[in-house]
């Protein structure tokens, strides 16, 4: 191998390990208020699952687990903010892997939220009578894409917050939103509700290349997102 | 007859015109100075002065407006990954999130450094009293300032790094531990290839072990090089209270005024020149402090720098 | 070797380590060829800067008192080594000069100041 190309391989190779460190600290971030709220988290959902055994409390459950796996990455700025980034200062590792092992993680949890969305869809199908397994699975996809949609919009946000309380507000703040539309479903006009409806009906028909132009929306959205993410952590000072 | 000579050896730490504007309209400006490897630099001044500006421009905590910073002869900016593995920062207060606990700390920080040391760290942890069973289950924020200060010490001591900075790391701590500290510090430049840059209020600690000052006031540079040289090249004159006035006033720095008396601070070149004009004053060393407190007491500093 | 610093007497650290390692060479506690502690060492001990007794070192070696060698340590010299002589010899003829200048502003005569110098010699 020429010195070029050992040079350029050392070069990944310690950009792999600065990488790997950076995840490291960011999920033990995760856990810094402790593990056990997790699998509450995680399983709340199935809870609520049973407890409706019907349309609605699929989609709830839905929006619960997805919602949780994205605010996940909102812990890890919380800490940050919490702690004075000084040790993200005196870490040896570049700025912009920082944000990379974010995203990085923040992808993790959409492909793991996917899989607890595909459990779900199971759980429900033994559950109750007439649901469909197959035709409520492109749903795994649309969790995915949810989740990554979530990363996508709040790390940023995250490097750019100074506030514990802002943060952590904010998150509620769309949570309940999220949840209070939900909820409100069935009082909206029929007329409304009849649109939303068909063009997730006309999306479903035509499912395979709906999801390959989602993929590649999300795919180029969340590069912009760490674009956007690099940048501010770049300029940031504490 | 071959005498040691610092110059020869690398540079542990060198800043060159570095300059930084704050919105609140604090600069430091055009700062310069150099750390030979092995040995102790102080950095002092009043609160305010820039100390802490100065590291966290080291750290790349903030970004220069102009200049350059080397470390162990590394781009700060440039080679930023191997810098960092290479530096030891303790802080005034602790880094780690506060609700971690002791034992916790090494799984967290360990994997940051290839040089990490797991004997080396938990004989330290030992040594400053924060090993066993009762001490790891305490969070960081139940801490004393003194331990938060002595378990980033473990860290930084625990990953060979080259260069230890130390920002305020005293206050908070009474005499007996700041002698423990100084004494660590001597034993981690013992072997002439560890650095360290000391920044501190509390000139005690650096009167005898320091071998470098850079002495920053109001964001500027007033002076740095070996600390003999510092404080020999001030004198403390004293005399009677209406003395002051016939002292010629350009080459008086700073001076205070007692009922019975007054302090005043002059370069040592410009001594016979002050004593001729005033016969019979008295002549003292400037300690550190003498020529800290006496040199910010001007706020009106007509190109006396 | 016994080495105590005093941080409130007004001599700087460098000139009492100076003093001390001068004095016990020249009694003979420190013998020719033996090593001094290294200047880290020393400077450990002595809970004092590096530079400080690098330049107590870099002093003595300039007067003749001992050697440094780079990369292996600081040696006494031989007492009777020609620069320490020459040292020695240039101090006393400073201590002479201003003994001099004492005896003329007292308005002494100079055969006292021989009489005056013979019982000193005799009496150290």
């Amino acid at each position: 191998m020429s010195s070029v190309a050992r040079g350029a391989r050392a070069d990944m190779q310690s950009r792999g390990h600065a990488l790997i460190s950076a995840m490291r600290l960011d999920l033990v971030y995760l856990f810094a208020e402790g593990v056990f709220q997790y699998p509450l988290i995680i399983l709340m959902p199935f809870v609520f699952l049973l407890a409706f055994r019907n349309d609605f409390g699929y989609m709830l459950s839905v929006s619960m687990e997805t919602y949780s796996f994205g605010a996940l990455i909102v812990t890890m700025a919380v800490v940050d903010v919490q702690s004075g980034y000084r040790l993200r200062a005196l870490m040896p590792v570049a700025r912009h892997i920082q944000v990379l092992s974010r995203y990085v993680l923040g992808l993790m949890m959409a492909l793991i939220a996917s899989v607890m969305v595909a459990l779900l869809n199971l759980v429900q199908s033994l559950a109750v009578s007439d649901w469909s397994l197959a035709a409520n699975m492109p749903m795994t996809v649309g969790a995915l894409l949810i989740v990554l949609a979530i990363v996508t919009i709040w790390i940023p946000l995250g490097y750019r917050s100074n506030s514990v309380n802002g943060l952590q507000v904010g998150l509620l703040v769309v949570y309940v939103i999220f949840l209070a539309v939900l909820l409100m479903w069935s009082e909206l006009p029929h007329g409304f509700t009849a649109s939303v409806l068909g063009v997730f009906a006309v999306l479903g028909s035509h499912a395979v290349p709906v999801a390959v132009v989602g993929l590649a929306i999300a795919v180029a959205l969340y590069a912009v997102s760490y674009a956007i993410s690099a940048r501010i952590y770049q300029r940031k000072e504490w | 007859m071959t005498a040691f000579t610092p110059q020869s050896t690398p540079t542990a730490l060198s800043v060159t015109g570095v300059t930084k504007h704050y919105d609140s309209g604090f600069t430091l400006e055009d700062v310069t100075f150099d750390l030979p490897a092995g040995y102790i630099m102080g950095l002092i001044g009043p609160n305010g002065a820039g100390k802490s500006t100065l590291i966290k421009l080291i750290l790349n905590m903030i970004r220069r407006d102009a200049g350059d910073i080397h470390v162990l002869g590394l781009d700060n900016l440039e080679d930023e990954e191997a810098v960092k593995e290479q530096l030891g920062v303790v802080f005034d207060s602790s880094y780690l999130y506060e609700q971690w606990k002791v034992k916790d700390v090494e799984r967290i920080v360990a994997p940051l450094y290839p040089t990490w040391n797991h004997d080396l760290y938990q004989r330290r942890l030992v040594d400053f009293g924060l090993a066993g069973k009762e001490n790891g289950s305490k969070r960081i924020k139940s801490l004393s300032r003194g331990m938060q200060m002595k378990l980033m010490l473990a860290i930084a001591l625990s990953h060979d790094a080259k260069l230890l900075i130390l920002d305020e790391p005293t206050s908070g701590l009474d005499v007996l531990a700041r002698d423990e500290l100084m004494d660590l510090l001597h034993a981690y430049i013992e072997d002439g290839e560890h650095s360290v840059l000391f920044s501190t209020h509390i000139t005690a600690d650096l009167e005898r072990a320091a071998d470098f000052i850079t002495y920053i006031t109001g964001g500027r540079l007033y002076f740095t090089g070996p600390k003999d040289e510092f404080e020999e090249s001030f004198k403390l004159v004293k005399g009677g209270p209406d003395e002051l006035a016939q002292l010629p006033a350009d080459m008086v720095l700073g001076s205070h005024v007692y009922e019975t008396g007054f302090d005043a601070l002059v370069r040592g070149e410009n001594l016979a020149t002050v004593m001729r004009a005033v016969p019979g004053l008295a002549v003292e060393r400037a300690s550190i402090d003498d020529i800290i407190r006496l040199t910010n007491t001007r706020h009106d500093n007509k190109g006396v720098l | 070797m016994k080495l105590i610093i005093s941080s409130v007497s007004g001599e700087p650290i460098y000139e009492q380590i100076k003093t001390q390692i001068r004095t016990a060479v020249l009694d003979g506690d420190l013998k020719a060829g033996e090593a001094l502690p290294s200047l880290r060492k020393l400077a450990k001990e002595l809970r004092i800067s590096v530079l400080t007794v690098t330049r107590a070192y870099n002093e003595l070696a300039d007067e003749g008192v001992v050697q440094n060698i780079q990369g292996k340590g600081t040696f006494v010299m031989d007492k009777g080594n020609e620069l320490m002589k020459q040292q020695l010899e240039a101090q006393v003829r400073t201590n002479l000069a201003e003994a001099s200048r004492a005896a003329k502003a007292a308005d002494m005569p100079l055969e006292r100041l021989g009489e005056m110098l013979v019982e000193e010699y005799r009496a150290n």
